[in-house]
């Protein structure tokens, strides 16, 4: 069983803990009348008309409503048979299509599952759900969770992207996608919604939104955009940062949801992965200091027949050009934003740089020289906000 | 055929079997008799159209592997009795989802991750193994009363380490080193690809050894006892 090398000593606490390391003093009578009084109010939740009576005691005191009467120690021969599993009385959405993997509260989930609120979604690829008639929606390679189902279905977005096509309702607002405390909050639209961080990213292609504050109750009071629409702002400093965009040719163009077309726009824009606690493949936005230049390693640095442009100029100057050098679709339009926190030292040299949300690792690592050969005119705290098209 | 209780609760007890039905009513979990793959189908189809003596059967067949693994993975000896719970109503409810395709096995150590990791969510914070009863020590001959408390001890340091696991590194360690699941199977449960289990399993082994050290009770392991000594020391 235990294919790959383990140390001596660790092997000998594997070998103690498989026989010892064990639960002590469970009542098992406690978790069997437990167990029991549970399945009876499961068994009440169906439309089973008949059971086998394990317990004799709690058989007697079931009662059905459709009155069929209990035989002890007979199996049901009723075919009318609802599932056993009691789901909510309304679904925000069902699972219509998995492209990839997509946890449901951390189990692998399958199409057809059926969303609660409270439910946690983790979509590898993109995952498509539907209310038919009333939404279609899709959450590409992020995180969310089911803050509501109800009339109005609220999506709060913790990484990731969720795109979605809304049927206008009457009153209320059909679906919300909240972003921390902001939400965006539809009326009737096709749109996306796209988080690093809390950088997000909304683009309108038909209808309305009413981006805002989340409200405690009614509708969502804020900034109303009509398509079409290209929306940035910062989750935490929303109304400074707040921004809208008419021109039709920064809107990332709208993906056919029905179809379970594949967003390569969207995917490609993702920088930031689901978090992985395994090391290989951990992201960081932290800028490592370049090594010293060795006779074969040339740094990049800014062109020195350019000293009136300030060192900001320079490294976001830098960091397109390592961008402009990333292979990509040619049809494709990608834009990332970030946002570059340097410590700068009394001598002006960078001592530290951060990337919030972090950028590729190829990206950071060509930066680095620029950034860490920069020199300031000040100590302190720089913040160079970035947007890469 | 005689239209015994027994005989009607269990069609596929052997004639053998039959003749002891005076002594016992029930499938008993551990009887050689009954303990078979067909009659473990024959229990899951009848459980899952609701047949409360087979579900009864699973239950008592299952319960304490259940209880093992989800102590192994929650450590608090409070919150056992109602995970466990847990489980079974899930196992209730999913069973007709339950096609047969992988082993029931794998299918119950998936529902029982499932239950463990929303159970955590819900508590919100890490499983602390303080508790002095948590931790079951078999008092056997060879063993003198100041042997079994170096054993209760050594078991406590080495929840405290696995306790000190990032959860995703920890499942994969507790299901593949203490409950023998092979990896691929592991994948299934957790539902990440056997590359991903491996690495897991990797840092998992290499954090623990090295909190081995942070522990006392265990720094002065020599690995003289261990059954899967390895042919080099060291870690991988």
């Amino acid at each position: 069983m235990n294919d790959e090398r383990v140390s001596p000593q660790l092997a000998e606490v594997i070998a103690e803990a498989k026989d010892h390391l064990a639960p002590g003093g469970i009542d098992w009578r406690r978790v069997d009348e437990g167990l029991s009084k549970r399945l009876d109010i499961e068994a009440s939740r169906s439309r089973f008309s008949a059971r086998h009576a394990v317990w004799p005691a709690v058989a007697a005191a079931l009662s059905i409503a459709a009155g069929v009467v209990l035989v002890m120690g007979k199996p049901s021969r009723e075919p009318t048979l609802e599932p056993v599993a009691a789901k909510p009385a309304q679904s925000a959405s069902k699972v219509a299509r998995v492209s990839g993997v997509l946890q449901i509260n951390g189990a692998v989930s399958t199409t057809d599952m059926e969303l609660a609120a409270g439910d946690r979604l983790e979509a590898e690829g993109q995952a498509t759900f539907e209310r038919p008639g009333q939404l279609l929606w899709a959450l590409e390679r992020g995180r969310a969770q089911i803050a509501r189902a109800g009339a109005g279905v609220v999506v709060a977005l913790e990484a990731g992207a969720i795109e979605a096509d809304v049927v206008p309702v009457p009153q209320g607002e059909a679906l919300g996608i909240d972003v921390g405390s902001i939400r965006v909050a539809v009326h009737g639209t096709h749109f996306r919604v796209s988080r690093q961080g809390d950088r997000v990213t909304v683009d309108l292609n038909e209808g309305t939104l009413s981006i805002g504050p989340a409200p405690r109750a009614g509708m969502t009071i804020g900034h109303v955009v009509t398509a079409p629409a290209h929306v940035t702002f910062d989750a935490s400093a929303f109304e400074a940062t707040f921004s809208a965009e008419r021109d039709p040719s920064q809107v990332l163009p709208p993906i056919d949801l029905a179809s379970g077309q594949k967003p390569e726009a969207a995917l490609a824009a993702q920088t930031t992965p689901p978090e992985s606690d395994t090391p290989a493949v951990k992201r960081t936005g932290r800028v490592h200091r370049p090594a010293p230049p060795t006779p074969e390693r040339v740094p990049e640095i800014p062109s020195a027949a350019e000293p009136s442009r300030s060192p900001e100029q320079r490294i976001v100057s830098a960091l397109r050009g390592c961008w402009a050098k990333q292979a990509r679709p040619d049809s494709v339009q990608i834009t990332i934003t970030s946002s570059l926190t340097l410590q700068v030292s009394a001598s002006g040299s960078v001592e530290s740089a951060q990337f919030e949300p972090p950028l590729s690792p190829d990206l950071q690592t060509c930066a680095a020289d620029a950034i860490y050969q920069s020199k300031f005119a000040a100590a302190g705290i720089v913040k160079i906000p970035i947007e890469l098209k | 055929m005689n239209d015994e209780p027994e005989r009607r609760i269990h069609p596929d007890v052997t004639a053998a079997a039959l003749d002891l039905r005076s002594s016992f009513v029930r499938v008993p979990s551990a009887s050689p008799l009954t303990v078979t793959h067909t009659d473990e189908a024959t229990l899951l189809a009848r459980a899952a159209e609701g047949d409360r003596a087979a579900f009864q059967a699973i239950y008592e067949r299952h319960r304490s592997d259940v209880a093992r693994l989800v102590f192994r993975m929650v450590g608090r000896a409070a919150d056992l009795e109602d995970v466990i719970q847990e489980v079974f109503i899930q196992v209730f409810r999913s069973l007709r989802d339950f096609r047969g395709q992988a082993k029931f096995s794998t299918w119950l150590h998936r529902v029982t991750v499932n239950v463990v990791l929303m159970h955590r969510r819900a508590q919100k914070s890490r499983p602390t193994y303080t508790d002095d009863s948590a931790v079951e020590t078999t008092r056997t001959s060879e063993l003198g009363p100041d042997e079994d408390a170096d054993r209760r001890e050594r078991m406590r340091a080495f929840a405290r380490c696995l306790d000190r696991l990032a959860e995703k590194k920890r499942l994969v360690f507790v299901l593949h080193e203490l409950e023998g699941v092979p990896a691929a199977e592991i994948a299934q449960i957790v539902g990440a690809p056997v590359l991903t289990v491996r690495t897991r399993l990797f840092y998992a082994r290499r954090e623990l050894e090295a909190m081995l050290a942070e522990e006392p009770v265990l720094s002065n392991l020599r690995g003289t006892f261990s059954k899967q000594a390895p042919e080099e020391g060291g870690t991988p």
